[in-house]
């Protein structure tokens, strides 16, 4: 059995059965849908939400945490309020705005960039203008996608995660990233200077005023550990969120030419990124696989990997899909109606496998994709 | 009669398969929507993924170069993509 797969890559069919495992746990089957990100096989359970309903709860939750950190004393109202605006603000980056920048939020070029602007404001994130250029231009081009003029990659190589340093050295890396003072520093003046754009003096009017109120409504309520508490919850926990979900995103530097020339040009260095693991054959370890599933993978989906991008190969098969809040089950269908030709979807359960087999590709010369895909079988 | 929100519907010839899209719908939202195999990725008129040239026929595009993702048929039309 071969090193890679015992990292996590497993094939639909196998990663099939351990998302319909959780059917013998005491989770409800739309709960163990949405925690892992994998329908189950047979039992059909579409999402309630549109793209607007989805929208307005992730506002409000994001609202509602802002008005616990600003208007309450209580500690614990405090920390919730921190915690609802961590869980909202990174939908709305990585759903809302992301999808907007591909024109398939509301489906409406300019009400999709009148929203990606605000969302982007209130969540002190890249502007949508140039988000949707560094995006759609760079992330989404065959020539530019996981090389090192991905902007993505060139953040993490300004993060000190270069390629060819050892698998240890990038683990090393991201941890040092996570508590690092000047880390945090640096993206959080990147994400400034996103926002004081002096050549778009309309939005930054807007952003003016939205942080001219809020710091006034601190203030007037002089609530200091408030304050401290939105710091820790929309710039030091947003930005670990978006730097550990990007380190397990894609097989940076992964693709190879020939496939590079191809239509399918993404699909064999990006996967399924799923949240658990099989229900336990042993009876005694049952305890531990809920424990393991309400401690590590739980906050993973509420936090790391939020919204589709657990189905973000999915997206970059089918970027434009309209229905993008049922992705779960989309992927599923789309498993089963694979075009002649078109590589098979890839699966890793486990956040850390997926960051496993991100840096292995990024400790290696060569591109290991094709190993990767044969692993699986 | 609702043709001002739906649009007119239109024949579209695309690498010489052909199907029904729409005056209101981007040529490429009519393929998707007919499963018809086109090159694209963004879908927003940046990657330049999805350029087509057109043969014949009239479309109404803001662009130089013909996006498939951002133009919209104004009459019966024959485009093609380079595989
Ligand atoms: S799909 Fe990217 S420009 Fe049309």
């Amino acid at each position: 059995m071969s090193k890679i797969k015992n990292w996590g890559i497993v094939t639909p069919s196998q990663s099939q059965k351990i998302r319909n495992s959780y059917e013998k746990s005491l989770f409800p089957s739309r709960f163990s849908s949405w925690l892992t990100g994998k329908a189950h096989s047979e039992k059909r359970l579409n999402t309630i939400f549109s793209w607007w309903s989805y929208l307005c709860v992730v506002l409000a939750a994001f609202f509602m945490g802002l008005a616990c950190l600003i208007y309450s004393q209580l500690i614990t109202v405090q920390l919730a309020g921190t915690l609802l605006v961590l869980f909202s603000s990174r939908r709305l980056a990585a759903v809302v705005i992301h999808q907007a920048v591909h024109h398939r939020l509301s489906g409406n070029e300019m009400i999709d960039m009148l929203i990606g602007e605000f969302c982007a404001i209130i969540t002190f994130s890249q502007d949508f203008k140039s988000y949707k250029v560094d995006h759609c231009k760079l992330h989404h081009s065959p020539e530019t996608f996981a090389t090192k003029s991905d902007p993505i990659l060139i953040f993490l190589e300004t993060c000190g995660l270069t390629h060819g340093m050892s698998k240890s050295d990038l683990i090393l890396g991201l941890w040092s990233c996570i508590f690092s003072p000047f880390f945090h520093f640096k993206f959080m003046v990147k994400r400034a200077i996103h926002n004081l754009n002096f050549k778009r003096p309309v939005r930054l009017l807007f952003f003016g005023v939205y942080y001219a109120l809020l710091v006034f409504e601190m203030y007037s309520q002089n609530n200091i550990s408030g304050a401290l508490l939105l710091f820790l919850g929309l710039i030091l926990l947003y930005q670990i969120s978006a730097f550990v979900e990007i380190c397990s995103e894609h097989l940076w530097f992964g693709n190879t030419e020939e496939r590079r020339n191809t239509e399918y040009f993404y699909a064999d260095i990006s996967w399924g990124r799923f949240c658990g693991l099989p229900y336990p054959a042993v009876r005694n370890n049952v305890p531990t696989w809920y424990l393991v599933n309400l401690f590590y993978h739980l906050p993973v989906r509420l936090f790391i990997l939020v919204g589709d991008l657990p189905q973000h190969d999915f997206h970059h098969r089918h970027p434009i899909v309209v229905n993008w809040t049922n992705a779960i089950e989309l992927r599923n269908e789309a498993i089963g109606t694979i075009v002649e030709n078109e590589p098979r979807y890839l699966e890793v359960w486990g956040l850390h496998n997926a960051i496993g087999i991100v840096f292995e590709q990024l400790s290696q010369k060569q591109s290991f994709v094709n190993q990767c895909t044969i692993n699986a079988d | 009669m609702l043709e001002w929100i739906t649009g007119k519907k239109v024949e579209i010839i695309f690498n010489e398969k052909i199907f029904t899209g729409s005056t209101k719908k981007t040529v490429l939202q009519s393929a998707i929507e007919n499963k018809i195999p086109i090159r694209y990725n963004c879908g927003s008129g940046v990657c330049g993924q999805c350029a087509i040239t057109l043969n014949s026929g009239e479309v109404k595009s803001n662009n130089k170069i013909l996006l498939a993702c951002q133009c919209y048929p104004d009459s019966n039309i024959n485009i093609s993509q380079k595989v």
